[in-house]
C-alpha cells in the first residue's frame, strides 16, 4: 500500500473503534466497514483523498453508530432532577 | 415523577392532634409530659457532678503547696475544676446509660414508647426523601452505600415510599462526572422501581446547609420527611421504616436522630475507633438520650427530619458577630435542633434504632483534619451559648460541643501552669508570705499522697465507663458471643485503652492548636474528607514533628527541674514523641487486616454481618477503571459523551455564549484538558453543544495529538477489557 492510502487506513481503524465503543452489532458494523472500504477504494482510485471527503465519510460513520449503537438513553432514560416538578417552598430563616 | 403524598394519620398520639396532609401537619404548641422527668434527671446529674468537682477541687487545694493562696494556684484550681466537670459529666452520663439499660431502656424513648405499634405493620408510611449531600467524596463508596441501603429497603417491601437524592456540591468535573455516571449505572442495574435523582448545584452557597436548603426549597414539599445521610452512611431498611413510623406515631417529633455505629473499618486506627464506638458507645448514647430526652441534638446525618417545620423554622442565616463568630454556620446541626425545639417540636436521640451505620476516618491525621473543621464550627456556638431564647438543655449541648475541643486547650494550660508552679519553687526563693499583709508565714508543702489519689480518681472516672461497658457485655451470653467471646472482648478493651492513652496527648495538642487558630481567626477550608487512604511517613512526620519537639523540650526541662516531675511528664511526652510512627502504624490497612485475621477488636457486625453490610462489600464497580480522567472520557467515549450531552443544561445561544464556547473548545483541542481550569472544564461539560463539538473534533484529531493519544488509550482499554 502506498502513503496515499494511510489516511484511509486511519479512517477505517477509527471507524472500527467507534463502532466498538458504540456497541454497534457486528453484522451492521462490518457491513458499514465494507461500505466504507468500497467508497475509499473508489476515491483513492480517482486520485486520492482530501480532508473534506474524509470528514464526509466520518460523518456517515458517526451517523451509523448513532443509529445502530446502544445510545445512553435508548433503554433507560437517565433521570434528571429536572424531571421532578418543582414545588417551590421558602426556607424560613430562623431568628438567632 | 410527581408522587401523590398519601394522607396519613398516626396510629396513636399522646395529644389531641391529627395530621391531615403534608404541610398542614399537627402544629405546636404541644405538651411535653416528659419535661418534668428530664429536669429531675438533669438536676441529679448536675448535683453529682458539682459535688464530685468540689471534692476534687478541695483535694487539689490540699495537694498544692500554698493551698490556693497564690494567683497561680487559683488559676490551676480553676482550670482543673473546669476540666474535672467535663470528665465527671462523662462518667455520670455513662453511669446513667448503664442504669437505663439495666432497666430495659428509657420508657420515654420513642422506640420503647411505641414498641407495640412498631412490632406490627399497622403504621402507614408516607413519602420520604433520602438525601446524600456530597462534596468531592469517594464516588464508588458513596454510591455503593446508597445501593446497599436501597437493596435492604427492598427486603422490607416498603421501598415505594422512598426516593433517593444525590445532592452534589462537587466543583471538580472529574468527580461530578463520575457521580453522574455512577448514578446512571445504578439506575441501569436497579431498574425503574429505584427512584434516584442526581442534582449538582451550580453555586456553592453555604456549604452543606445551603445544599440541603436548595433541595428543600425546590422539591421539599413533595416529601413529608427527609432523611439526611452522609457520604459514608448506610442504613438498613428496617431502620429506615422504623424511623418513618416513629415520626408518624408522634407528630411532635421534629427531628429523630439515630445513633450510628461504626462499620467497615479497614485500617488499624479505624478498627480501634469502631470497637470503642460499638462497645462503649451504647452506654454513653443511652445516657445522653436519657438526659436530653426531647431536647436532644441533631448530628446532621442518619437522622430523619419533618420537612415542613424544618423548612419553616430551621433555615440558618449568617451569624452577625465578629471574627470566627461571623458568617455561615459551619456546624449547623446543633443549631437546627435548637431552632426546631424553639419552634415547639421535639428532637429525640434514639439509641434503640439498630441498623444505622457510618465509617470512621481511616487515620488519626484524617480525624484531626476533620476536627480542625469541627472545632471552628463548635466554637461558633459561643454565639448561642450566651444567646437569648436558648433552652438550658441546648445551652448545655452547645457547651458540651465547645468543651469537646476547649478541654484540650484547658489541659494544655493546666500542664503549663503546673510546670510554672514547679519552676517557681525550684528556681526562685520560696515565698513564705504569698498573701499580702499576712502576719503568719505559709510553709509550702506538696502532698504527693493526695496528688496520687487525685490522679487515680481521675483515671477511674475516665476508664470506669469502659470497664462497665465491658462487664455489661461479658455478663450477657448473647452479647459476649456477638463480640467474639470473652477473651476477644477483654483483649480488645485493653488494646483500645492503651491506644487511647497514646492518642490522648496527640489530640490534646492538635485541638489546642485548632482552638487557638479559631480564636485568632485563621482560615479553615472545608474540603472533602479522606475516607480511604493510608498516611505516608512523610506526612506523619510533617504533622507530628512539632509536637514531638515540644514534648522533648518539656520533658527535658522537667528532668532538669526535678526528676520526679520528669517521670510524671512521661505519660504525656512519650505519646507525643511516638506520634508519627504510631500514626503510620495505625493508619496501615495491613495492620487492620492482621487484626481482623487474628480476630482482634471484633464487633457484632463483623461476627454476623448484616445484609446491608454484605451488599456494600458486594457492590459492583460504579466508576470506570480507566487511565483517562472523567472529563476526557466524557469527551472521547461516544456513549458517555451522549449521556452527558443529554444531561447538560439547555441554554440559549447568545453571542457571548457562542464566543466563549468557541474559545474554550479551541483551547481544549489544542492543549488538552489539563490546560483548562476547573471552571472552564465545568463550563464545557455544562454546555451540550460544546461537549458535542469536542467529541466530533477529537475523533478527527491527528493520532499524535493530545486528543488523538486519548482516543488511542481509550480504545486500547476497551480491547483489553
Amino acid at each position: 500500500m502506498t502513503r496515499a492510502g494511510e489516511p484511509a487506513i486511519r479512517l477505517v481503524n477509527r471507524a472500527l473503534r467507534y463502532f466498538q465503543l458504540n456497541d454497534v452489532p457486528d453484522e451492521i458494523a462490518f457491513s458499514a466497514l465494507q461500505d466504507l472500504s468500497a467508497r475509499l477504494a473508489l476515491l483513492l482510485g480517482e486520485g486520492g483523498l482530501d480532508q473534506a471527503q474524509i470528514d464526509t465519510l466520518w460523518d456517515s460513520v458517526r451517523d451509523t453508530a448513532l443509529l445502530h449503537g446502544r445510545a445512553p438513553g435508548a433503554q433507560v432514560r437517565p433521570r434528571s432532577l429536572q424531571d421532578l416538578p418543582v414545588r417551590r417552598g421558602s426556607i424560613g430563616y430562623a431568628e438567632l | 415523577m410527581v408522587r401523590q403524598v398519601a394522607d396519613s394519620r398516626p396510629a396513636q398520639a399522646d395529644t389531641q392532634v391529627s395530621q391531615d396532609k403534608v404541610g398542614a401537619a399537627a402544629t405546636p404548641p404541644f405538651e411535653h409530659p416528659w419535661r418534668r422527668r428530664a429536669v429531675l434527671r438533669r438536676s441529679v446529674v448536675f448535683l453529682l457532678v458539682m459535688a464530685q468537682t468540689a471534692a476534687a477541687a478541695y483535694v487539689l487545694l490540699a495537694v498544692l503547696p500554698y493551698h490556693g493562696s497564690t494567683w497561680l494556684e487559683k488559676a490551676i484550681v480553676l482550670v482543673a475544676a473546669t476540666l474535672f466537670i467535663w470528665i465527671s459529666a462523662g462518667f455520670w452520663m455513662a453511669l446513667c446509660g448503664f442504669v437505663v439499660r439495666r432497666f430495659g431502656g428509657d420508657k420515654y424513648n420513642p422506640s420503647v414508647r411505641f414498641a407495640q405499634q412498631l412490632s406490627g405493620d399497622s403504621v402507614e408510611l408516607t413519602d420520604t426523601a433520602i438525601v446524600f449531600p456530597v462534596y468531592h467524596e469517594d464516588v464508588q463508596r458513596t454510591l455503593a452505600g446508597l445501593r446497599a441501603t436501597w437493596l435492604d429497603l427492598t427486603r422490607t417491601g416498603k421501598q415505594a415510599h422512598f426516593t433517593f437524592f444525590v445532592l452534589s456540591d462537587s466543583r471538580d468535573p472529574d468527580i461530578w462526572l463520575q457521580e453522574r455516571e455512577a448514578c446512571r449505572l445504578l439506575r441501569d442495574e436497579l431498574g425503574d422501581g429505584f427512584r434516584l435523582y442526581y442534582r449538582r448545584r451550580i453555586l456553592n452557597l453555604n456549604r452543606k446547609t445551603g445544599n440541603i436548603a436548595d433541595f428543600l426549597r425546590r422539591w421539599g414539599k413533595h416529601y413529608t420527611y427527609t432523611l439526611v445521610m452522609d457520604a459514608d452512611s448506610i442504613m438498613s431498611g428496617d431502620a429506615l421504616v422504623r424511623m418513618v413510623r416513629i415520626m408518624q406515631l408522634d407528630p411532635r417529633i421534629g427531628i429523630l436522630q439515630s445513633a450510628p455505629a461504626l462499620i467497615n473499618a479497614v485500617s488499624g486506627y479505624a478498627r480501634i475507633q469502631q470497637f470503642g464506638n460499638r462497645l462503649y458507645g451504647a452506654l454513653f448514647t443511652e445516657g445522653l438520650a436519657a438526659l436530653q430526652m426531647g431536647e436532644a441534638v441533631y448530628w446532621g446525618h442518619n437522622a430523619i427530619i419533618r420537612t415542613a417545620p424544618f423548612m419553616q423554622y430551621c433555615g440558618l442565616p449568617h451569624l452577625p458577630g465578629v471574627g470566627f463568630i461571623k458568617g455561615s454556620i459551619l456546624s449547623h446541626d446543633f443549631v437546627e435542633a435548637h431552632c426546631m425545639w424553639k419552634a415547639g417540636y421535639e428532637v429525640w436521640l434514639d439509641p434503640r434504632i439498630e441498623g444505622s451505620y457510618e465509617e470512621s476516618p481511616p487515620t488519626l491525621d484524617d480525624e484531626l483534619e476533620r476536627d480542625r473543621r469541627w472545632a471552628k464550627g463548635n466554637l461558633q456556638h459561643l454565639y448561642f451559648l450566651f444567646g437569648s431564647k436558648v433552652s438550658l438543655a441546648h445551652r448545655t449541648a452547645f457547651a458540651n460541643g465547645i468543651m469537646a475541643y476547649c478541654a484540650s486547650a484547658l489541659w494544655f494550660i493546666y500542664l503549663v501552669l503546673i510546670t510554672v508552679e514547679l519552676a517557681q519553687f525550684v528556681l526562685f526563693p520560696i515565698d513564705y508570705f504569698p498573701e499580702p499583709y499576712s502576719l503568719f508565714p505559709t510553709w509550702p508543702q506538696w502532698d504527693p499522697t493526695w496528688a496520687v489519689t487525685l490522679a487515680l480518681s481521675t483515671l477511674f472516672l475516665l476508664f470506669a465507663p469502659k470497664l462497665l461497658a465491658m462487664l455489661e457485655v461479658l455478663f450477657s451470653t448473647r452479647r459476649r458471643r456477638a463480640y467474639g467471646g470473652a477473651v476477644a472482648v477483654i483483649s480488645g478493651v485493653v488494646l483500645e485503652m492503651l491506644v487511647s492513652v497514646l492518642l490522648a496527648p496527640i489530640r490534646m495538642l492538635a485541638h489546642t492548636q485548632y482552638v487557638l487558630g479559631t480564636l485568632f481567626n485563621l482560615s479553615i477550608s472545608w474540603a472533602g474528607q479522606n475516607r480511604t487512604r493510608e498516611i505516608s511517613w512523610r506526612d506523619a512526620l510533617l504533622n507530628h514533628l512539632p509536637g514531638a519537639v515540644l514534648a522533648a523540650c518539656w520533658a527535658g526541662f522537667a528532668y532538669w527541674l526535678q526528676p520526679m516531675f520528669f517521670y510524671w511528664s512521661l505519660p504525656i511526652a512519650i505519646p507525643l514523641l511516638l506520634a508519627a510512627p504510631v500514626s503510620v502504624w495505625l493508619s496501615s490497612f495491613r495492620t487492620g487486616r492482621d487484626m481482623r485475621e487474628r480476630e482482634i477488636l471484633l464487633t457484632p457486625e463483623e461476627v454476623s454481618p448484616p445484609a446491608v453490610s454484605a451488599d456494600l462489600h458486594n457492590a459492583p464497580s460504579l466508576v470506570a477503571a480507566t487511565a483517562l480522567t472523567a472529563f476526557e472520557r466524557a469527551v472521547v467515549h461516544p456513549r458517555v459523551n451522549g449521556f452527558h450531552v443529554a444531561q447538560a443544561y439547555r441554554r440559549q445561544d447568545t453571542p457571548q455564549r457562542c464566543r466563549q464556547r468557541r474559545m474554550l473548545v479551541r483551547r481544549c483541542l489544542r492543549h488538552g484538558a489539563a490546560a483548562l481550569t476547573l471552571k472552564d472544564r465545568a463550563w464545557l461539560v455544562d454546555d451540550g453543544k460544546a461537549l458535542s463539538d469536542l467529541h466530533r473534533a477529537v475523533w478527527a484529531a491527528d493520532e499524535e495529538s493530545v486528543w488523538g493519544r486519548c482516543v488511542d488509550r481509550l480504545c486500547r482499554e476497551i480491547r483489553r477489557a
